[in-house]
């Protein structure tokens, strides 16, 4: 069953990958600049901020990262961090690192080709000054975890930056890489004190010193975000930017966005879940060119561990652990096990899922490099489950599976108190509605009582934060390149923060943290070695089961047929945007 | 009728406060907060900066303390009393909320009475500018929708009443009444299905052309992407107006001075459409209040489902999000809009109907 699974998730990832859009590199580009402008379309709200220190939002980073450089590029055949390199990792400062013995400080080299838009070199002062803002704790930056990692960055020269970390980690450069690189001539100019960043609206809404693909031309609020290339990029595989300009247009829904596309109203443009296969068949008919990739996130269901009724924090002020109580229901794991194997995946994959899941036993994408492919996830085992509920206390006393179990002798729960508990969803998600619904059923053939319920999504992450409730489903992303230490969002005691954390289940497993520890501490930071562990880690979390990874999906992209040089990979859609250009109609 | 407005202003003043202080009640009260999609946009925001985000954005306070501020602002409510730039003052706050050790810094918010809209939880951008930018898409798909409405609808109405029975009057009136019954949610999705998915005549929403330029044409330079919600918003004008209309027709046509009329000679036309129509259009003038309410109530939905860039699709994302300085700033937009909406139709129907005094 093991080896089965395991070939069909790679069997799925693999097909994903072979379809690889068509390409016309016969066709002569425009001369710089005088290509089509490439639309996309922009679902999240309008940008907020442009100040790569203090961007808090999708919509904004999506435009900041074609403005501005980053230290380190992402190299997009093998999603690993990578120095500078036009052909697979362009757009970075770094042309080279070294790691010092005991792993504490990282020495970057960087590139001396490339200047901001004024003229002004860009060199290791500008990353620096973004850190020291960082540092200062005056601005309102979302980027102060990178001081969990970081201790010190010093601008050695103009093309030498040295980074010392706070103690070993092998995900250092996750962090280092969060870290903006921005104009500090410019801002230090601007600014007297890091503080005054924060009301600097004019200054953060229109950056006129950037760096990057493209310069920011201007923004109308509900309707567009609009670039112009920027002919200095220097990585462009042309040698030009070719592409006049990158429109982001606001667009109301998913639905609105794959009818924009097939009226050719948008360049790239995408499907809502249920309606993906419109967009295969567009590839099929040369409609459109399409590209499947695995999504980055995950639908998971968090199961409350502690007591929902007196919510409290993980961890102590000394870092003790503090005795949160049991959930009633689900602070037993023979009975979250139980719910597992009553689970139908495949009926959910068919019916709410239309075929696009890819089934999780943990929390590890099958993309990443630490992906336990030997662990299975549970077996749809209605026996099972219920023999588990009978072991944990959970009887059916009336014979009737119709009616709810009842606790008698379940070590969280007065006896004759049904087997019943709430599990929310956002309303409007209808993948989630769907799978909610079908769990309902699935359930109660076991004798349990799911109280479904679609909310609001700002009511449902203020009650999954304040774990004031039973069981919520909902989605969780993760990072390119992949960091397996980002677990310890999940599933870390430190993280477990009412109002605050995201280690919502309130989970806590000694051996896991250690686990997590020793992955990330590891000398030499061996990746097969972590990936070992990591790979113990995952079967831990599948045992104890404070979350059920219902599925990750399969994601189709689209862009107009005659988008020359549309070449998608994992890692990035649009690396090597600079060179995209719409072939005339013939 | 200066006085005559100067009063109906100063008894507008208790309802503005009235609607403020409800509105505001309402929104904290609906469960949920800006925190938490903040807090789920950047995951790994640490805990400290959770705290200081919470903190700077006040939601944790008393509701009275946050209504307050917003009213009247916080350089009360913590402030430098010696001018060492450091507050040194607090009421209704502690001066180091954030048990850091460091008073934090005096207010400076001015409140909503001294023109200070605050600052949107997410863009923090001023409140005003957000709106400003906002405004004009709205009042252009308003004011041109409620001018279809009454162009529309006034005429179908005194038609309808001068064939009183006739196959025109009652598709007129059934048509009123489906206008008036058809969500306006759901023509909006029709007729971008119809229009704009299956036939392409016009765009799949949006305000105007996608250019790399900062400007919007003219209106009549892109009435193809006005056509529909304006459609969709001058339905309930048109089912309203030819209603109110025709009913009021009917009923001046029976009064004493039309028999009169018609004895004198004067031929029909003369009669319903001098005689009758000026006299009829005084209750008309009475809907145009509730009229240009309804109409942000409709651009909240048709703007969405449009991507039109108005005051309606901001509304939506700000009370989707808890924004609740945007939230509050339309609130204030649709306060003073049924207002002036309701004082105009006063105004209008008195100048209409001499016999109404401005006392």
């Amino acid at each position: 069953m093991k080896r089965l699974w395991s070939l069909a998730a790679a069997s799925l990832i693999g097909a994903a990958l072979m379809i690889a859009p068509a390409f016309a590199q016969d066709v002569t580009p425009p001369a710089a600049g005088e290509g089509t402008p490439i639309i996309a379309p922009n679902l999240g709200s309008d940008i907020a901020n442009l100040n790569p220190i203090l961007i808090q939002d999708g919509s904004s980073a999506a435009v900041a990262v074609r403005l501005f450089p980053s230290l380190l590029g992402v190299n997009v055949r093998t999603v690993n961090f990578s120095t500078t390199n036009k052909e697979n990792a362009p757009g970075a400062l770094a042309t080279d690192w070294s790691i010092s013995e005991d792993g504490m400080t990282y020495t970057f080299t960087l590139r001396d080709d490339w200047k901001w838009s004024d003229g002004t070199p860009i060199t290791a002062a500008d990353y620096a000054y973004a850190f020291e803002a960082i540092k200062s704790g005056e601005t309102n930056t979302a980027l102060t975890y990178v001081l969990d990692t970081i201790d010190s960055v010093e601008a050695k020269d103009a093309t030498t930056l040295v980074i010392t970390i706070k103690k070993a980690d092998c995900s250092a450069l996750s962090n280092i890489s969060a870290v903006p690189v921005v104009p500090s001539h410019v801002y230090s100019a601007q600014f007297a004190a890091f503080a005054d960043m924060n009301e600097a609206t004019d200054f953060n809404m229109n950056p006129t010193v950037t760096a990057g693909l493209f310069s920011f031309a201007n923004f109308r609020p509900g309707e567009q975000v609009t670039l112009k290339a920027d002919q200095t990029y220097p990585d462009a595989q042309y040698g030009y930017v070719v592409p006049e300009g990158w429109v982001f247009k606001s667009v109301a829904d998913e639905t609105l966005i794959l009818e924009q596309g097939k009226a050719g109203e948008l360049t790239t443009f995408s499907a809502p879940e249920d309606r993906q296969n419109e967009l295969r068949e567009m590839g099929k008919n040369g409609e459109a060119l399409v590209f499947e990739s695995p999504a980055t996130s995950l639908r998971f269901i968090s199961f409350n561990l502690a007591d929902p009724a007196n919510p409290q924090n993980g961890l102590d002020e000394n870092g003790a652990a503090i005795d949160q109580g049991a959930h009633p229901i689900l602070g037993d794991v023979r009975v979250r096990q139980a719910l597992m194997y009553a689970m139908n995946w495949q009926e959910i994959n068919e019916k709410a899922l239309g075929n696009e899941g890819i089934q999780l036993a943990a929390p590890v994408l099958p993309t990443s490099w630490a992906f336990n492919s030997d662990l299975s996830p549970y077996p749809f085992d209605l026996e099972k489950a219920a023999s588990l509920l009978d072991e944990a206390g959970w009887v059916d006393d009336d014979n009737d599976p119709a009616t709810p179990r009842v606790a008698k002798g379940a070590p969280n729960a007065a006896d004759g108190t049904p087997l019943t508990f709430k599990m929310e969803t956002n309303a409007g998600n209808t993948g989630s509605e769907s799978v909610g619904v079908l769990l309902q059923d699935q359930w109660s053939k076991v004798g349990v009582k799911l109280d479904f319920q679609m909310v609001d999504f700002n009511v449902l992450v203020t009650n999954l934060t304040g774990q004031t409730y039973d069981a919520i489903m909902l989605f969780w992303g993760y990072s390119i390149p992949d960091n397996p230490n980002d677990l310890r969002s999940n599933y870390d005691p430190s993280n477990d923060v009412v109002g605050a954390g995201f280690n919502v289940s309130s989970y806590n497993n000694p051996e896991v943290n250690q686990l997590m520890d020793e992955a990330t501490t590891m000398a030499g930071c061996d990746q097969a070695k972590r990936a070992d562990i990591y790979k113990q880690v995952q079967e831990l979390l599948k045992n104890d089961a404070p979350w059920i990874w219902v599925n990750t999906s399969l994601v189709v992209s689209a862009a107009q047929p005659t988008l020359q040089n549309w070449d998608p990979t994992l890692a990035s859609i649009g690396w090597n945007q600079d060179s995209w250009f719409l072939a005339s109609a013939k | 009728m200066v006085k005559y407005i100067l009063r109906r202003l100063l008894q507008a003043v208790p309802t503005f406060f009235g609607i403020t202080l409800l509105a505001y009640v309402l929104m904290t009260a609906a469960p949920g907060g800006p925190l938490g999609v903040l807090y789920f946009s950047n995951p790994k925001m640490s805990n400290s900066q959770k705290e200081k985000l919470a903190l700077q954005l006040g939601v944790h306070d008393p509701v009275y303390v946050q209504y307050l501020r917003w009213l009247i602002g916080d350089d009360w409510v913590r402030w430098d009393s010696d001018g060492d730039g450091v507050a040194d003052r607090a009421v209704l706050s502690e001066l180091d909320a954030d048990g850091d050790g460091v008073p934090e810094p005096p207010g400076e918010r001015r409140g909503v009475l001294r023109g200070d809209f605050g600052t949107s939880f997410f863009s923090k951008r001023p409140v005003l500018d957000v709106i400003s930018e906002r405004i004009m898409p709205t009042l252009e798909l308003s004011i041109a929708s409620l001018t279809v409405g009454i162009l529309i609808g006034v005429p179908l109405g005194i038609l309808a009443a001068v064939r009183k029975g006739s196959i025109f009057d009652n598709i007129t009136r059934i048509l009123a009444v489906v206008f008036d019954a058809i969500p306006g949610f759901w023509l909006a999705l029709m007729l971008l299905i119809i229009f704009a998915v299956t036939f392409h005549v016009v765009p799949l929403g949006g305000r105007c052309k996608t250019t790399l330029d900062d400007s919007c044409p003219p209106i009549y330079q892109r009435l193809e992407y006005m056509i529909l919600p304006i459609f969709v918003l001058a339905t309930g004008p048109i089912a309203g107006y030819s209603r109110f209309t025709r009913a009021s027709m009917l009923d001046v046509i029976g009064q004493d001075y039309i028999r009169t009329a018609r004895a004198k000679g004067l031929g029909e036309r003369m009669v319903w459409f001098k005689h009758g129509a000026r006299n009829a259009l005084m209750p008309i003038a009475t809907f145009l209040g509730p009229s240009l309410t309804g109409l942000l109530g409709g651009a909240v939905i048709t703007e969405t489902i449009f991507s039109y860039p108005g005051l309606g699709r901001a509304l939506t994302s700000a009370a989707t999000q808890r924004d609740y300085p945007v939230v509050m700033a339309a609130t204030i937009y649709a306060a003073v809009a049924t207002i002036l909406g309701y004082l105009i139709s006063d105004i209008l129907y008195a100048l209409i109907d001499p016999r109404v005094r401005f006392d």
